[in-house]
């Protein structure tokens, strides 16, 4: 795959890019803001539902037991994944059992970690994704760029030619009317499939319960329709029962899209009852793994709290500026920074967590307040502790741990330093720095360090003042108005 | 057999995962959470006529089209008035309250023991709701004999029925009544009409679900 | 609290070799309100350049020098950043989170650690130090503030700058679109990542210059002095100036801006 560094090049040379992440998140952004002002008590509740994710993680088995043990109740077959090929062989098991041929999806991020698509259409099962953006992502044969809005990267203009040359109607660029042609399209899908395939949003431990939010309603016909319902699903997206479901479905809307609550939220209880005339004869949960039991045993065992509702996206000037197929793989934005290196390995990975300023944005949105710059800081120390290498060789700084912990050391080398930028500058900036440092000089000058230090003028100060006597203090330009 | 894990490497995956889990969780570094907050969320008290006047401030913003209706033969005469002529999709006659099920006797009716293909014809989906919710403007819908998800689900409008008496607060307090029996029907959440913004940001309704949403409250 | 009559200021590493001039306008500010100042000259960085890279042993070196000093002396710590600021009384409990005595060392230390403006508000109770520019309305001075992040979030100080620069007469604080965002410096960051910094920057400097502000005003000399590279670079009329630097020059003679 192409490295970090030149998908960042590229997705910053894209205007069009630049124009349509700058609109969307600041639009979904300050929505967000609106909603959740508007609601009660918001910030107890995002507390509360903390507490919840932080909790079950605490005994993530046990709740993992008691979960399936609530599914099979209900009549759902459960299976368990260690990894992604695991996963996709399993699917292609039961739908083979099962007789399926044709399967419909609806957004799922876990299927996309396991790239299931690819594995069900190898197995010769055809496989529509049925969210308007992925259906769209689908046919022009990329990646989803956000969480919550797959194609926030592409114009109507060119959604427009994707249908026209990928199902050969008649172009147009009006999102009504391209809606209205996924609907038909979609509808003959949904009415011939015998196979759906969703991920679950939250898995709710004490009624072994599935539930899937979706704003267009493709989850629910996708669970509906089809004979056979197979859910995909993290191991850590558990709730422990529906009052901690309550918390969270009221800040999973109003962080996703600024909506008091999504549009569909459904509960699925297990397969069709006795007497119903609808909802899937069969259905089956895969449990999967793919890393999430390391990432529990180590210091961003926090990010598995995370409910996927892409407001750190939203907030995020890195993100803002090169969008999400810079970062390479399912998730983007901060909480991709660390579920990818988490869930595939630091190594490969250890560009995602360099790149970005700590500003913090992310989790002052995150409705679960995950501290995100902390994971951050925790998987730059990893990356340093796996490949050896000395901080003062990567900066160019002889040593600095020993240098900057001895006083006289460190002075001299500063000011040594000190001597020689400002021959490089002698008007006291500096146009163009050598090696690593040359990026900062790539749209910025750097100021030389100044002639005296602020020690050198805080000594002269003193040597010019008599001991023992303090300054005496100018008289203000007026009188203070208020001093508390 | 039902409810097992499916394969024997599934069975041996199981096992793996739930060690691997447990041996994390004894290290991991799970951060403190705040202190002091309250078991669960309350709800306070509030009466009916605030509940619905709620609901309505809700329907408005989300562009769902709301009618109350002082008497049973009102309610009648308004969901007559909304679907003659039209396909319908509809809950069995004895599950839809108010007695609207002989009102719209004569009207071409679909029910859900039909096919799919016919299903799919009707223009409109006429069903009850257990509960209204008022905070979001949410209608709570469970699904059972007579009542199938496709009425709410396939036709490009949905007229729902619901008493006034059924209106709630809030999801918590909805939640409140499957306390007791953990044992959940299938349920449905819908707060407004299908949506997407998938494209450009710009709203479209419909997109899969019903694109427009009729509400008849009755008293 | 009682107010404190003595201070130790860490002057951090850019104060002290590219800025010593905002050193000694935070000095006579806080000795203008009666405070005695102390300079530790044996203090040299709070270690969090190797922090934020993940070289974590090569920080606690050098935070262990920095705990072991500051700790000598009971007076509070003023650091004029909000980023070393954060570094000291948050970040070294990370850093230490495997060493009791360092940590405890730590968490002491942060019970008197205050950046700048945090200083003045919370602990002096002040927030018009009788600071004025100009005569009037007609000729007033228009700064746009800049929370700098790790001021803002990490340490929680919304108000504070705010409350002070709104206690300087004849100061008219602009309007900034996106004033809480980043202005991309993150150390480090900007150079490794430099492009992503740079667009960030970019940003930056259009919200403000859109802004009508002749100055931004800011607690941390990192986040200015990247804006000034960024200024000069762009060849912007516009000046950079710690909130410490604005409170003096109202005070002075200097107050003709
Ligand atoms: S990390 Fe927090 S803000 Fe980001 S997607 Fe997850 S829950 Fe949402």
């Amino acid at each position: 795959m192409s490295h970090f560094l030149d998908r960042v090049e590229t997705a910053l040379k894209d205007e069009e890019l630049k124009g349509a992440l700058d609109r969307a998140t600041e639009r979904l952004g300050s929505r967000r803001s609106a909603s959740l002002a508007s609601l009660e008590n918001s910030d107890m509740i995002r507390d509360m539902a903390r507490r919840a994710k932080m909790g079950l993680l605490k005994d993530l088995a046990g709740n993992l037991e008691t979960f399936e043990k609530n599914l099979i109740k209900n009549g759902v077959k459960v299976h368990w994944a260690e990894d992604g090929k695991a996963a996709n062989g399993l699917l292609v098991d039961i739908a083979k059992k099962a007789g399926c041929k044709r399967a419909v999806k609806s957004k799922s991020m876990a299927t996309e970690e396991t790239h299931l698509n690819h594995d069900l259409l190898e197995a010769d099962i055809d496989v529509l994704e049925t969210d308007l953006g992925e259906y769209i992502v689908q046919l022009a044969g990329t990646t989803p760029s956000h969480i919550i809005l797959p194609i926030i990267h592409m114009t109507k203009e060119r959604i427009g030619e994707v249908m026209h040359n990928k199902i050969k109607v008649p172009y147009t660029s009006d999102p009504e009317k391209l809606a209205k042609i996924a609907r038909v399209k979609l509808r003959e899908a949904f009415l011939s499939a015998d196979l759906g395939i969703t991920g679950a949003n939250f898995g709710v431990i004490d009624s072994g319960t599935i539930v899937l939010v979706s704003n267009e309603g493709n989850a629910r016909l996708v669970t509906t329709l089809p004979r056979v319902h197979v859910v995909v699903m993290g191991i850590e997206k558990l709730v422990p029962n529906l009052a901690d479901l309550d918390l969270m479905i009221k800040i999973l809307g109003r962080s996703a899209t600024g909506q008091k609550i999504t549009t569909y939220t459904s509960l699925i209880t297990g397969p069709r009852r006795a007497g119903e005339a609808d909802g899937c004869e069969e259905m089956h949960v895969i449990l999967l793994d793919n890393g999430r039991s390391r990432i529990l045993g180590g210091p961003i065992a926090e990010i598995l709290g995370c409910i996927r509702c892409g407001a750190c996206l939203n907030a995020c000037p890195v993100y803002k500026n090169i969008g999400g197929h810079a970062y390479g793989d399912t998730y983007p934005g901060p909480v991709g920074a660390i579920v990818t290196p988490g869930l595939r390995g630091i190594k490969g990975w250890k560009e995602l967590p360099d790149a970005s300023s700590l500003c913090g944005a992310c989790r002052e949105v995150c409705p679960v307040r995950l501290d995100i710059p902390r994971m951050l800081l925790e998987l730059r120390k990893h990356a340093v502790e796996e490949a050896k290498i000395p901080f003062s060789l990567r900066m160019g700084l002889w040593g600095f741990g020993e240098v900057a912990s001895r006083p006289w050391l460190y002075k001299t080398g500063a000011r040594l330093g000190g001597i020689f930028a400002r021959l490089l500058a002698p008007d006291g900036w500096i146009k163009k720095l050598p090696g690593l440092a040359g990026g900062w000089t790539r749209s910025r000058d750097m100021k030389a360090p100044a002639p005296k230090s602020f020690q050198q003028l805080w000594r002269e100060r003193a040597a010019a003042r008599p001991a023992g006597k303090p300054p005496a203090a100018p008289t203000p330009a007026r009188e203070p108005a208020h001093v508390r | 057999m039902s409810g097992e894990a499916s394969s024997s490497t599934s069975r041996d995956a199981r096992l793996t995962i739930l060690a691997r889990v447990r041996q994390a969780q004894i290290r991991a570094h799970i951060p403190e959470t705040k202190a002091g907050l309250p078991e669960r969320l309350a709800y306070p008290p509030t009466t009916p006529a605030a509940r619905r006047a709620r609901l309505l401030e809700e329907f408005k913003i989300l562009g769902v089209e709301a009618y109350v209706e002082e008497s049973e033969e009102a309610v009648r005469l308004r969901v007559r008035s909304l679907v003659t002529g039209k396909t319908i999709l509809s809950w069995d006659a004895d599950r839809l309250p108010y007695g609207i099920g002989e009102a719209v006797r004569g009207e071409k009716i679909y029910y859900g023991h039909d096919s799919k293909e016919d299903q799919g014809q009707a223009e409109i989906g006429l069903t009850g709701c257990q509960n209204a919710l008022a905070e979001t403007g949410t209608l709570a819908m469970t699904s059972g004999q007579g009542r199938p998800r496709s009425a709410s689900l396939m036709p490009i409008t949905h007229v729902v029925v619901i008493r006034e008496a059924d209106i709630l607060q809030g999801m918590g307090e909805f939640f409140d009544g499957f306390r007791k029996s953990p044992e959940l029907p299938y349920l449905v959440f819908i707060t407004g009409p299908s949506r997407t913004a998938d494209i450009e940001l710009s709203l479209t309704l419909g997109v899969h679900g019903p694109g427009y949403l009729i509400v008849v409250i009755g008293p | 609290m009682t107010k404190p009559k003595s201070v130790q200021l860490f002057h951090t590493c850019i104060i002290n070799e590219v800025y010593p001039e905002v050193g000694m306008s935070v000095v006579s500010i806080l000795e203008r309100l009666g405070i005695t100042v102390e300079v530790p000259l044996s203090q040299t960085c709070c270690g969090q350049p190797a922090f934020n890279a993940g070289f974590h042993a090569d920080a606690r070196k050098v935070a262990r020098h920095t705990l072991d000093l500051l700790s000598a002396n009971p007076a509070p710590v003023v650091i004029p950043s909000g980023s070393c600021g954060d570094m000291i009384t948050h970040q070294y409990h990370m850093l230490f989170a495997d060493e009791p005595e360092y940590l405890a060392k730590s968490h002491a230390l942060s019970e008197r650690c205050y950046e700048f403006s945090v200083f003045l508000v919370d602990v002096l109770g002040i927030t018009d130090i009788g600071a004025r520019f100009g005569t009037g309305a007609a000729d007033a001075f228009k700064a746009a503030y800049h929370p700098s992040c790790h001021l803002l979030r990490g340490l929680g100080a919304k108000t504070q700058p705010k409350a002070l620069l709104a206690g300087v007469q004849g100061l008219q604080c602009a309007d900034v679109h996106d004033q809480e965002e980043c202005c991309g410096f993150g150390g480090m960051f900007s150079v490794k990542n430099a492009a992503i910094s740079s667009g960030m920057l970019a940003n930056k400097l259009r919200n403000l210059e859109a802004s009508g502000a002749k100055s931004v005003v800011s607690c941390d000399m990192g986040c200015l002095m990247h804006m000034a590279g960024g200024i000069r670079r762009k060849g912007m009329k516009l000046e950079v100036k710690h909130l410490a630097q604005v409170l003096e020059e109202g005070l002075g003679e200097k107050a003709e801006l």
